[in-house]
């Protein structure tokens, strides 16, 4: 993985050798996380638009949803993706404000800085409605 | 939601087009047929047309028009998926570690290369065979596509075709 544009802007508090090495571990996996949850909203934007127009095309989702599966999209998977996703990048960025990290730069593009606090509000109504 | 829905979406379906509302008219030296489900053919001024050929023409018409709904659905597919390998193959290095996330997360990129490669094969020969039937152009009541050339259209395809052609080939050098 690619590990250049990962940098720590800001953080507070306690900074011995383990924390900062359990915070770098952290930002590595929020990025990651970051990157696959990004593609997973890109792809569920699209086929769920298009899934609205099979619908309205085929009347019954079971089928709807086997035209899919013949494109290559499991629309139950790609939602059981996203919820498992969002889920996980939630609790990476809840530990990362644990530690005291404000923001860091992630490889989701170029200029991407994230704001953790603003994040984790951001997710926190799409873990809510995961988990209902 | 109240939402409208789109004539394309509610008549790409219909088994058969409705001969009734079929009508001739002459414009600019090329014979207009329109047909019930909003189809609008243009067949080159020259060509004699009997009642066979216009139900024929109909029928392949309406074909395009179901070929043409699936190709747009199959290709905005695939372009939002290769951007989006494109961007996970550039972050998750060696690019071999993004593949096995696809799979994961319920897309088989396999597969949609397929399926976009048999409809531009199902399109391009719908497209011929309009083509030879003398047809210039159709309008499918697409505001996206209004008035369709099929000779550029072909030749997109084919395009299409060659380079498929083209990734099957350096995959198969790759693998050898």
């Amino acid at each position: 993985m690619d590990t250049t544009r990962k940098d720590v802007i800001s953080s507070e508090g306690e900074q011995t050798p383990e924390i900062v090495e359990e915070r770098d571990k952290l930002i590595q996996a929020a990025d990651a996380l970051l990157v696959q949850r990004n593609f997973l909203v890109q792809q569920l934007s699209v086929v769920s638009r298009v899934r609205d127009k099979l619908l309205s095309v085929y009347k019954k989702e079971a089928e709807t949803d086997a035209v899919l599966r013949s494109t290559g999209f499991h629309w139950n998977l790609m939602n059981e993706a996203y919820e498992r996703i969002t889920d996980s990048l939630y609790s990476t960025l809840v530990g990362l404000r644990n530690l005291g990290v404000k923001e860091f730069s992630s490889s989701l593009n170029e200029y991407t800085i994230v704001r953790v606090e603003e994040y984790i509000k951001g997710l926190k109504e799409a873990v809510d409605a995961s988990r209902k | 939601m109240g939402k409208k829905k789109n004539r394309i979406e509610e008549e790409v379906m219909q088994d058969e087009p409705q001969f009734g509302l079929e009508s001739r008219t002459e414009e600019s030296g090329k014979i207009v047929l329109n047909f019930s489900g909003n189809l609008r053919v243009k067949v080159a001024g020259d060509r004699e047309l009997t009642g066979n050929d216009v139900h024929d023409i109909g029928e392949q018409a309406l074909e395009f028009k179901r070929a043409m709904f699936c190709f747009d659905c199959i290709s905005e597919f695939k372009k939002v998926a290769d951007g989006c390998r494109g961007r996970m193959a550039e972050v998750f290095l060696p690019e071999e570690n993004a593949e096995p996330m696809f799979e994961d997360f319920g897309v088989d990129l396999g597969k949609l290369g397929y399926a976009h490669g048999d409809m531009v094969q199902v399109l391009f020969e719908n497209v011929s065979l309009l083509i030879e039937f003398g047809v210039d152009s159709i309008d499918i009541d697409d505001p996206n596509r209004p008035g369709i050339s099929l000779s550029k259209l072909k030749a997109e395809l084919e395009e299409m075709l060659e380079e498929a052609k083209e990734a099957t080939k350096s995959t198969w050098v790759l693998h050898r």
